[in-house]
């Protein structure tokens, strides 16, 4: 029978061991490589799914087909850093710049009329007037925002793409969005929210600063001499105005991002969610723990945390007394909710319309609307490129 | 001094005394819902008129307690009342206690808990939150 030497098989062994902690190595130590790595990713992603200019709401608009009214915010980011307002060759975003060229295409279709729900600003301090041009959505305009949003997300360890349907519903990433109440940028937090953002934003702003990742390093210097924002009516213009934003509106949208979903991480545990859904027939194993999650976070938004989190446990207090099973579709905000409130019907109810009955209009028709606007990014692009997998639903 | 002490100890009296109030009502004569609100308005008053500090934590204590015990003597309710009940005991409950609660931060337990309960547009809280907020109110008017 044949035998190797055994100084042969030493040899083999050494050798394999020592390739494959090169290997590790490499991919351990450079982040570089994990940005390439990332766009060469986005890259293939934007051409698997989008063959260039078959869709003009992926095209940037010239600067000079839009008009002077539809330029000012355009003029006032050149008083930003190139490091934000040009088009980076790395980049640390888990998804393409098309879903925001998209989003603010698509968000206001009438360029040619001032639009109610968009605000003009003088200046940080003055107070914002209604019926404003839609921005010109130039390169500019668009690069800027995907960089901010880029850098400070990946500074705070935020889900990207989870954001990316709420943005669009509600401002389609404009800058100068203006909601019904007053809800300002691209972010249209509310009073209540930008206050109890504050709250924590001495602590972000120390973590951003101390921090040694690349992209904290980079907003390092705008945060530097900042102070936390007015939460008065008369500070809505600090969220509007550019060049102090996007940094300002995207920065306080992860900070409260982050808020919401300790609150609710804490409040699942609390209540026994886990357990309870487990006993009713879905195991964590059966679901993904971070859509329920991002379900409560985005219900958050409208509702509170906490009370998101109760409308849940008061819901799995009713299946458990009509000694119902839970299934997966039980979560899914894409179905639309039977008006009839038959018995039978009522004992078969799932989460969002049990929201519809439970808690005011306006939070279940939010959450619908958002999932909508998830379900149009997926149908441009492929489902995971601008939202994530199975968005608003286990 | 003396003064505060037997104003105090009449409150008291006054507020145990209401429990014989809420017995009535555990007989069937209200809803447990409308217990509960009755119960809030109860703390609601005995804030109003309580003198010695140490008072406010008793009466709210004492509030919670009852609420909770109500809870769970009672069965299932209707959908939307267990649900006001279930906000209004965790919002309640969000209140920081005697020994962290500083008047200088009321601004903030105030816009805290109306962003994890209620978070309006217009910053006033729909119920039965708005009734921690006017307990709330209450207790750093003080």
């Amino acid at each position: 029978m044949f035998r190797l030497p055994k100084y042969y098989i030493l040899i083999f062994v050494g050798l394999s061991v020592l390739t494959a902690y090169g290997i590790h190595r490499a991919r351990q130590s450079s982040g570089f490589f994990h940005s390439s790595a990332n766009n060469q990713h986005l890259n293939e992603i934007q051409f698997s799914s989008l063959s260039p200019g078959s869709n003009q709401n992926l095209q940037f608009e010239e600067p000079s087909t839009c008009g002077a009214e539809r330029l000012v915010l355009e003029e006032k980011l050149r008083a930003i850093s190139p490091l934000f307002r040009d088009e980076r060759s790395q980049t640390a975003t888990e998804f393409p710049r098309e879903c925001f060229t998209f989003m603010m295409k698509r968000k206001f279709q009438d360029l040619q009329k001032r639009n109610q729900d968009l605000g003009a600003c003088l200046d940080s301090q003055s107070k914002p007037t209604r019926g404003a041009a839609v921005p010109c959505v130039t390169k500019t305009y668009v690069t800027s925002i995907y960089n901010f949003f880029s850098d400070v997300s990946d500074c705070l360890e935020t889900p990207q793409r989870a954001q990316l349907p709420e943005i669009f519903t509600l401002s389609g990433g404009h800058l100068n969005s203006l909601g019904a109440d007053l809800e300002a940028g691209l972010a249209q937090l509310n009073l209540t929210s930008i206050a109890v953002a504050n709250l924590q934003f001495v602590q972000t702003k120390n973590q951003i600063l101390s921090s040694e990742k690349a992209s904290c390093q980079r907003l390092a210097p705008r945060l530097k001499n900042m102070v936390a924002l007015s939460s008065q009516e008369s500070g809505r213009c600090a969220f509007l105005s550019v060049p102090q934003n996007p940094f300002v509106s995207i920065l306080y949208l992860n900070i409260k991002y982050l808020q919401d979903r300790q609150l609710i991480r804490e409040a699942l545990q609390s209540a026994e969610i886990s357990t309870r859904m487990a006993r009713l027939g879905l195991a964590v194993g059966d679901y993904d723990a971070a859509n329920l999650e991002q379900i409560l976070i985005t219900l958050a938004r409208s509702a509170g945390a906490q009370t998101s989190v109760l409308a849940l446990s008061n819901y799995l207090k009713r299946v458990e007394s009509n000694g119902k099973k839970l299934v997966l579709s039980d979560f899914d905000f894409g179905k639309s909710q039977a008006q009839d409130q038959s018995v039978d019907l009522l004992k078969s109810e799932s989460f969002p319309g049990f929201i519809q009955r439970n808690l005011q209009k306006k939070v279940s028709d939010y959450l619908h609307q958002v999932r909508l606007h998830a379900d149009q990014l997926n149908r441009e692009f492929k489902e995971g490129v601008c939202s994530p997998n199975s968005f608003l639903a286990l | 001094m003396l003064t505060q002490f037997i104003l105090g100890s009449l409150i008291l009296a006054v507020s145990l005394s209401s429990q014989s109030l809420l017995g009535d009502a555990a007989e069937g004569r209200l809803s447990v819902r409308q217990q509960f609100d009755s119960e809030v308005t109860n703390l609601q008053k005995n804030l109003k008129i309580c003198r010695r500090a140490d008072d406010y934590w008793i009466f709210l204590r004492k509030a919670e307690s009852q609420l909770k015990d109500l809870r769970t003597s009672s069965p299932l309710q209707v959908e939307p009342d267990e649900m006001y009940m279930d906000l209004l005991i965790s919002s309640l409950k969000a209140i920081p206690r005697k020994a962290g609660f500083k008047k200088q931060d009321c601004d903030a337990y105030h816009t805290t808990i109306l962003a994890q309960f209620d978070p309006t547009p217009s910053g006033k809280a729909d119920e039965p939150v708005a009734k921690t907020m006017a307990v709330l109110d209450l207790l750093c008017r003080k």
